[in-house]
C-alpha cells in the first residue's frame, strides 16, 4: 500500500510538472505568435505563401537588378565606397608638396593609438560592420595602406598592439556613451583614447626617424550621444580644454612625430570638426587630410589619395572654427529642463510619461555654421552691425575672422591647381537659374575640380535677416588632364535663396511669405564660401581693402562675381499656399522676450543662454500630450467592401516598363481603400515598424523597412538572406543563407559627411542605386535614409548621419541618393523630419526656433526632396517642434509638406520611445502615418490601437485620417519593389512556420501528458481509497 | 494550533513556503518596468489559493483530493512567470542590443528567479502529502 500511495504522489508531482510546462508553453506560444513578425525576420520564415493561380506568364519583375549575382553587387559596392572616399577625402594643407607620398620609397609610421584603433562609422547608427566570419573584409588604416603598397613601420604597430597601449585604447574605436533614456546632466566625459608619450620607447622612436609620420586624430560618433563643452577627458592622465580640442596626449604624440620623422601628415578621422588651428599654423606639420568615418573600404580611398593614385577633390561640408564652441548655435546647447520637470517636485510637475522635461532654444536664427562666420565677416569688413565687438569673439579681444575660422565651408585643395571662371549666370524668378563655369587645370597633375556657386541677396541693415553668402548649386568636372578645360553648367532654383519673412502680408491677406527683395544679387564662385564672399565684397565695393583670406591659397577675384538685379520685390512667386505655420515654435511668441536672437543688425546680441523656462498653460497642453481624444462623430466609414481590386490594379507601366501609379485623385484609390478592413488598417498603422504589415484584402504583401544611411544595418538584418523565405526561391534575386556572401553585412558605405565632401551628385545617385540593388537582393523595400537634418553645431555626435551644415548641399545630395534608390524600386525614407539637432533627450525635447531659421535652414533640404517627391516616405523625428511632437504636428506634416510643397509620400514615426508621447491617436489624426513599433503601446497608458477599436469605429474623422495616411503608403508601395513577384492572379495563403508548428505540437503534447498524469493520479488515488476501505 | 500543526506533513510546509514566495514575487513584480494586470491577477489568485489551502487543511487535509491543491499553485506560478515576460520582451531586446542599460531589467530578472523558485517549490509540494493521515 505504501508503494501505491507513493505512486499517487508521483503522478501528482508529474501532473504538476506537465501542467506547469503546459502553462509555460501556452504562454510562450502566445508571446511567440504576438512577435511572429520579428521572429520571422530573424529566422527567415514567413506566415504567408504566395500562390500563382493563373498561367504564370505575366512578367512580375517590375524592378530588376543590373547584376547577375550577389557577388557582383558586393563588388560594385566595395568599389563605389572606395571611390566615394577617394573623392570625399579633403586635402586641407599641403606645404612643400609633402603629399602625395611615394609608396615605393617612403616608409610610413602611423602615429597615434587611434591609428591602430580608428573609427569607421557610428557606434550606433551608420555602423559599418563586416561579417568577418563569412570572409567579409574591413580595411583599417594599416590594412588599407599596406594594400596600396605602402611599407609601414611595424615597430609602432606592435607598440600600439601591446598591453602598455591597451589600457588607453577606445573599445573598437568608440568611447561615447549613448543613452536612449532621459538624461538630466550633460555628458560628463569622453575618452580620447590616446596614449601618453611615456609608452614610446627609444627603440620605437628611433625606428620612426627616417619615415613619414601619418598622425591620426580620431573622434567617434553615435546615435543617442552628444559631446558637451565641459566634458573631461576620461583617458587616464589625459586632459583637454574641450572634447573637440586636441588633448595633451595628442599634442605630446604630435611633438614626438615631428621630432622623429621626415615629414608629418595629420589624418583627421572624425566627423565633428576638430580644433586644428595650431596644426594649420605649425610649419612642422606638412599636410592635413580629412578622412572622416569612411566605413569598411573607405580607408582604401584615403590611401589612394595619400599615394597620389587619386588626386584629392573633396571639400569640407562644415566650417572648421578655431574654437569649436564659438558659434551662436553653441549658446544654447545641451540639457535644459523646464522648471516643472518631472524631477522638480513642483505641484504641477510634468511626469516621466509626458517626456516633456527638456527644451532647447535655437537662438541663432538663420546664422548656423558658415552663415554666421561669413556674415559677421562681411559686416566686420563693411563696418556694420557691431561685427567686431568682443561679444562672441574667441580668438582675440575683438572679433576677427582670421582668428575665428581655420578652414571655411567648402574649402579643399588638390595636387594640382585649377583656374575657375564664372562665365555667365542667368536667373528667372519662378523658373530656373543656370551658371556656366569654365574650369582649367593649370597644374601638372590630372584631377577633378568642384565649381561651387554662391549667392548674396541684398541686405538692408536692420531689415530682414540675410546670410552674406549661401551655396545655391555646384558641379564637378570629369578628370581634367593638365592644361585641359571643361565648362560645367550649374542649375539652381531661385526659391532656394529666397528669404522667409514671417511678417510679410501677401495680397490674399495671409501672413508669411518667401521674399526676394529688390536689389542686386551677387553670384560668385570660389574654393569655399569665404573665397566666394571675398569676390562678392571686392565686386561690390570695388576694393580689396579689409579683406582677409582664411588660407594662403585663396585668391580674390571680383570678376568671378556676377551681378543680377531684381527690379521689384517679389513675395508671391514662391508663396502659393504659404503662410506662417511655425510661429508657436518661437519661444518669444509663447513667453514674451524670453530669448534674444542673434541678429545681423547687432552682433553683440544673442549670446545669453535660455537657462530657465516655466511653461505657460498653453505650453502644458502640448507638453502633457493632451491632444486628440477619440469621440463619436460622423456617419461612419466604409471598411471591408468587396470591390474586386488589388493594389496591383493601381500600378501603371509605360512602354519602357517604367512603373508609376494611378493618379492620387483617381476614385479608384477610394474604392481600394474601402476594401481594407478596420482590423487590417489598425494593424498596418500601429505595427508600422521594420515590417510593413500585409493587407490581405488588397493583396499587399508584407514587406520590410530597414536602417540606414550607410546601407542596411547589420545588427537589424544580418545578411542578404534574412528577409527571404524558401517559398520565394524562384525570384531572380533570391538569396539563401548558404549563398556565397549571403550573410555579408550591407552596412558598408562611408558616412554621409564623406559623401557630402565629394560634392558629386552622380556618386551620390550611384550610392542610392546600389542601396536599391541591396534591396532587391535582400528583399527589402524601404531604407531609412538619407539623413538630412543639418549639422547645427559641431557637438552633436550624430552628425555622421547627416551631410552638412548647409541645406542646399544636403538637399541636392539627399535628392540624388533618393533618386538612385527609387530607380531600383527601393523607397527612400529620409530622416528625421524635423529639427532633430541633438541626441540628448531627443525623445520629447522641445525645440524652439524662428520660422525664418527653420524654413531657410533645416527645412530647405527636406523641401528639395519632398517637394519633388524624390523620396517615397519620410521618417519623423523624436523631438517636438515647440511643444508639439513632430510626428503629430499637422502644421508641418500637412500644411507645409503637403499643401505647400505638394509632398505625396508617406510618413512613419521613429521607434516608439515614450508610447504616450508618440501615441497613435495624435500621430494618426495629424497625418503622421504609421507608428514604428511592435509592442510599445502594450505598456502605454493610452493602450493599443487594437484595444480601442470600438471607440475608433465611432469616430469618423479619425477613421478618415487612417485612410488618408494609408493612401500615401499604398500610392508609393505600388511603385516599389514590394510588388515584384505579384501578378493579377497571385493569391496569399496563410501558413504556420516550423517553429509555430513546434510550439503548437508541444502545447498538444503537454496537454496530453497532463491529462494522462491526472488520469493516472486519480486512478491511483481511487485505488488507494478502495484498498483503505477494504482494509477497514 | 498544536493539533493543527501536529498532523501536517512536509507538503504543508512547502505550501507555506510557496505562499510566502508568491507574496514576495508579487511585491517584486510591482518594481518591474512594464507590468501586466493579468499577472497581478494570477499572483493574487495564487496567494488566495495558497492561503485557502493552509486554512482549509484543517478541515479537508485528510482528504485525498487535498494533496492535489499544489498543482494549481504550480500552474499559476508558471503562468505568472511566462506572462510576466510578455511585456518585457522588447526591453530585453534593447538591453541585449546595447541600446539600454541592464539595470532596467534587473527587477524583472529577480522576479523571474523568485517565480521559478516558487514553481519548483510547488512542484515538490505536489509530490508530497499535505497531512500525515492522508
Amino acid at each position: 500500500m505504501k508503494g501505491g500511495k507513493n505512486s499517487t504522489g508521483l503522478w501528482r508531482g508529474l501532473t504538476a510538472v506537465t501542467a506547469s510546462l503546459l502553462a509555460v508553453m501556452v504562454g510562450g506560444t502566445t508571446i511567440a505568435n504576438a512577435n511572429a513578425a520579428f521572429i520571422n525576420t530573424r529566422l527567415g520564415t514567413s506566415n504567408y505563401e504566395y500562390v500563382e493561380t493563373g498561367s504564370g506568364d505575366e512578367d512580375t519583375t517590375y524592378f530588376e537588378s543590373e547584376f547577375s549575382s550577389l557577388s557582383e553587387v558586393v563588388e560594385a559596392k566595395s568599389a563605389l565606397a572606395e571611390e566615394i572616399s577617394e573623392e570625399g577625402t579633403v586635402l586641407l594643407k599641403n606645404d612643400n608638396n609633402a603629399l602625395p607620398l611615394n609608396s615605393g620609397s617612403e616608409t610610413v609610421t602611423l602615429w597615434g593609438l587611434n591609428s591602430h584603433n580608428p573609427t569607421y562609422g557610428g557606434m550606433i547608427g551608420s555602423s559599418p560592420i563586416a561579417n568577418a566570419e563569412a570572409g567579409q573584409q574591413q580595411y583599417s588604416i594599416e590594412a588599407a595602406l599596406a594594400e596600396k603598397g605602402f611599407t609601414l613601420n611595424q615597430n609602432m604597430i606592435d607598440l600600439y598592439s601591446s598591453d602598455a597601449a591597451a589600457a588607453y585604447a577606445r573599445a573598437a574605436g568608440h568611447s561615447l556613451q549613448p543613452s536612449f533614456g532621459p538624461i538630466y546632466e550633460n555628458p560628463a566625459s569622453y575618452a580620447v583614447g590616446e596614449a601618453p608619450a611615456s609608452i614610446y620607447t627609444d627603440d620605437v622612436l628611433s625606428s620612426a626617424d627616417d619615415t613619414v609620420a601619418v598622425v591620426v586624430l580620431s573622434r567617434d560618433s553615435s546615435e543617442a550621444a552628444d559631446y558637451s563643452v565641459n566634458m573631461t577627458n576620461a583617458t587616464e592622465g589625459d586632459s583637454f580644454e574641450r572634447p573637440l580640442a586636441l588633448s595633451e596626449y595628442e599634442k605630446a604624440m604630435i611633438e614626438l612625430a615631428k621630432e622623429h620623422s621626415t615629414k608629418v601628415v595629420v589624418l583627421l578621422n572624425a566627423t565633428n570638426p576638430l580644433e586644428i588651428g595650431d596644426l594649420k599654423g605649425d610649419d612642422e606639420i606638412d599636410a592635413i587630410v580629412w578622412a572622416g568615418l569612411p566605413g569598411l573600404n573607405g580607408f582604401l580611398g584615403v590611401a589612394d589619395v595619400l599615394s597620389g593614385e587619386v588626386n584629392p577633390s573633396g571639400h569640407i561640408s562644415d566650417t572648421y572654427a578655431s574654437f569649436s564652441n564659438s558659434s551662436p548655435a553653441m549658446v544654447n546647447w545641451g540639457v535644459y529642463m523646464y522648471t516643472n520637470n518631472s524631477q522638480s517636485g513642483e505641484a504641477n510637475a510634468l511626469t516621466a510619461e509626458n517626456k516633456g522635461d527638456w527644451y532647447v532654444v535655437e537662438s541663432e536664427g538663420i546664422y548656423t555654421g558658415y552663415k554666421y562666420y561669413e556674415t559677421r565677416y562681411e559686416d566686420s569688413v563693411l563696418g556694420q552691425g557691431n561685427a567686431t565687438a568682443t561679444d562672441g569673439a574667441y580668438g582675440s579681444n575683438t572679433w576677427k575672422y582670421q582668428y575665428e575660422v581655420v578652414y571655411p565651408f567648402g574649402y579643399g585643395l588638390s595636387y594640382t591647381t585649377f583656374d575657375q571662371k564664372l562665365d555667365s549666370v542667368t536667373c528667372e524668378v519662378g523658373g530656373e537659374g543656370t551658371a556656366q563655369v569654365t574650369v582649367t587645370n593649370t597644374g601638372d597633375v590630372a584631377g577633378k575640380s568642384v565649381a561651387q556657386l554662391y549667392v548674396q541677396a541684398p541686405y538692408t541693415e536692420g531689415g530682414l535677416e540675410k546670410s552674406a553668402i549661401q551655396l545655391i548649386g555646384f558641379a564637378k568636372t570629369q578628370v581634367l588632364e593638365p592644361g585641359a578645360s571643361e565648362t560645367v553648367t550649374i542649375t539652381f532654383d531661385p526659391q532656394y535663396f529666397a528669404s522667409y519673412d514671417d511678417e510679410a502680408e501677401k495680397a490674399d491677406g495671409t501672413v508669411g511669405a518667401w521674399v526676394l527683395e529688390a536689389g542686386d544679387y551677387y553670384f560668385s564662385i570660389g574654393n569655399g564660401a569665404h573665397e566666394a564672399l571675398n569676390n562678392v565684397i571686392a565686386k561690390k565695393t570695388g576694393s580689396e581693402s579689409g579683406l582677409v583670406s582664411a588660407t594662403d591659397n585663396e585668391v580674390v577675384n571680383p570678376d568671378n562675381a556676377i551681378v543680377w538685379n531684381l527690379a521689384e520685390t517679389d513675395m508671391e512667386t514662391y508663396s502659393e499656399n504659404v503662410q506662417n505655420e511655425l510661429q508657436d515654435c518661437d519661444i518669444n511668441n509663447l513667453i514674451e522676450s524670453k530669448v534674444e536672437y542673434t541678429t545681423r543688425s547687432d552682433w553683440t546680441k544673442g549670446w545669453t543662454p535660455v537657462e530657465s523656462i516655466t511653461p505657460t498653460e498653453a505650453m502644458m497642453i502640448g507638453l502633457t500630450n493632451s491632444n486628440y481624444e477619440l469621440n463619436e462623430n460622423g456617419d461612419g466609414v466604409t471598411w471591408g467592401a468587396d470591390n474586386g481590386l488589388s493594389l496591383l490594379d493601381l500600378m501603371e507601366t509605360d512602354e519602357e516598363g517604367n512603373v508609376s501609379a494611378v493618379d492620387l485623385d483617381d476614385p479608384l484609390w477610394d474604392q481600394l481603400l474601402d476594401q481594407i478592413t478596420l482590423d487590417e488598417a489598425i494593424q498596418f498603422i500601429e505595427k508600422g515598424g521594420d515590417d510593413v504589415e500585409n493587407i490581405d484584402s488588397i493583396m499587399l504583401t508584407r514587406n520590410y523597412s530597414q536602417d540606414g544611411p550607410v546601407g542596411f544595418a547589420f545588427d537589424q538584418v544580418a545578411g542578404y538572406f534574412v528577409r527571404w523565405s524558401e517559398d520565394m526561391a524562384d525570384e531572380p534575386t533570391y538569396t539563401a543563407e548558404s549563398d556565397e556572401m549571403g550573410t555579408y553585412s550591407m552596412a558598408t558605405m562611408p558616412t554621409e559627411p564623406i559623401v557630402a565632401a565629394t560634392f558629386n551628385k552622380e556618386l551620390a545617385q550611384r550610392e542610392g542605386e546600389l542601396f536599391g540593388e541591396d534591396a532587391l537582393w535582400a528583399n527589402i523595400s524601404s531604407i531609412f535614409a538619407p539623413g538630412v537634418n543639418l549639422h547645427r553645431n559641431p557637438y552633436c555626435a550624430r552628425n555622421h548621419e547627416y551631410y552638412s551644415e548647409d541645406p542646399v548641399l544636403t538637399g541636392v545630395l539627399g535628392s540624388a541618393v533618393s533618386i538612385g534608390c527609387e530607380t531600383k524600386g527601393l523607397m527612400s525614407e529620409p530622416k528625421h523630419f524635423a529639427f532633430n539637432h541633438q541626441e540628448s533627450n531627443r525623445s520629447g525635447l522641445s525645440t524652439f526656433f524662428t520660422e525664418q531659421g527653420a524654413r531657410e535652414n533645416e527645412l530647405r533640404g527636406f523641401q528639395m526632396l519632398m517637394s519633388n517627391n524624390y523620396c517615397a516616405g519620410i521618417m519623423t523625428g523624436f523631438n517636438r517642434a515647440g511643444t508639439v511632437f513632430v510626428g503629430a504636428f499637422d502644421n508641418l506634416l500637412i500644411n507645409i509638406a503637403r499643401d505647400e510643397w505638394g509632398y505625396t509620400g508617406w510618413y512613419n514615426t521613429d521607434m516608439i520611445n515614450g508610447a504616450d508621447y508618440m501615441n497613435w491617436r495624435d500621430v494618426t489624426i495629424a497625418g503622421g502615418g504609421n507608428c514604428l513599433t511592435t509592442s510599445a503601446y502594450d505598456t502605454s497608458q493610452i493602450g493599443t490601437m487594437a484595444a480601442s477599436k470600438d471607440e475608433i469605429e465611432k469616430d469618423t474623422q479619425f477613421q478618415e485620417m487612417m485612410k488618408y495616411n494609408i493612401k500615401y503608403w499604398l500610392y508609393n508601395l505600388v511603385q516599389s519593389n514590394a510588388m515584384n513577384g505579384l501578378s493579377s492572379t497571385t493569391e496569399v495563403k496563410h501558413v504556420l512556420t516550423w517553429y509555430q508548428k513546434a510550439l503548437y505540437g508541444a502545447d498538444a503534447a503537454f496537454a496530453v501528458l497532463t491529462v494522462l498524469c491526472i488520469v493516472m493520479g486519480v486512478r491511483k488515488t481511487r485505488k488507494n481509497q478502495n484498498i483503505k476501505v477494504e482494509e477497514v | 494550533m498544536k493539533d493543527f500543526m501536529a498532523k501536517k506533513s512536509a507538503g504543508f510546509y512547502f505550501t507555506i513556503v510557496a505562499t510566502i514566495l508568491f507574496i514576495v514575487g508579487t511585491v517584486m513584480y510591482t518594481s518591474v518596468m512594464y507590468t501586466n494586470t493579468v499577472v497581478f491577477v494570477m499572483l493574487a489568485l495564487a496567494i488566495i489559493w495558497e492561503v485557502l489551502v493552509i486554512v482549509l487543511s484543517g478541515k479537508f487535509g485528510d482528504k485525498a483530493f487535498f494533496n492535489w491543491t499544489p498543482v494549481i499553485g504550480a500552474v499559476l506560478a508558471a503562468a505568472a512567470a511566462v506572462w510576466g515576460a510578455e511585456l518585457m520582451v522588447n526591453q530585453i531586446g534593447y538591453v541585449i542590443a546595447g541600446l539600454d542599460e541592464m539595470g532596467t531589467i534587473m527587477s524583472f530578472i529577480y522576479y523571474e528567479v523568485v517565480m521559478v523558485v516558487t514553481l519548483l517549490v510547488c512542484i515538490i509540494c505536489s509530490f508530497l502529502k499535505q497531512t500525515k493521515d492522508n
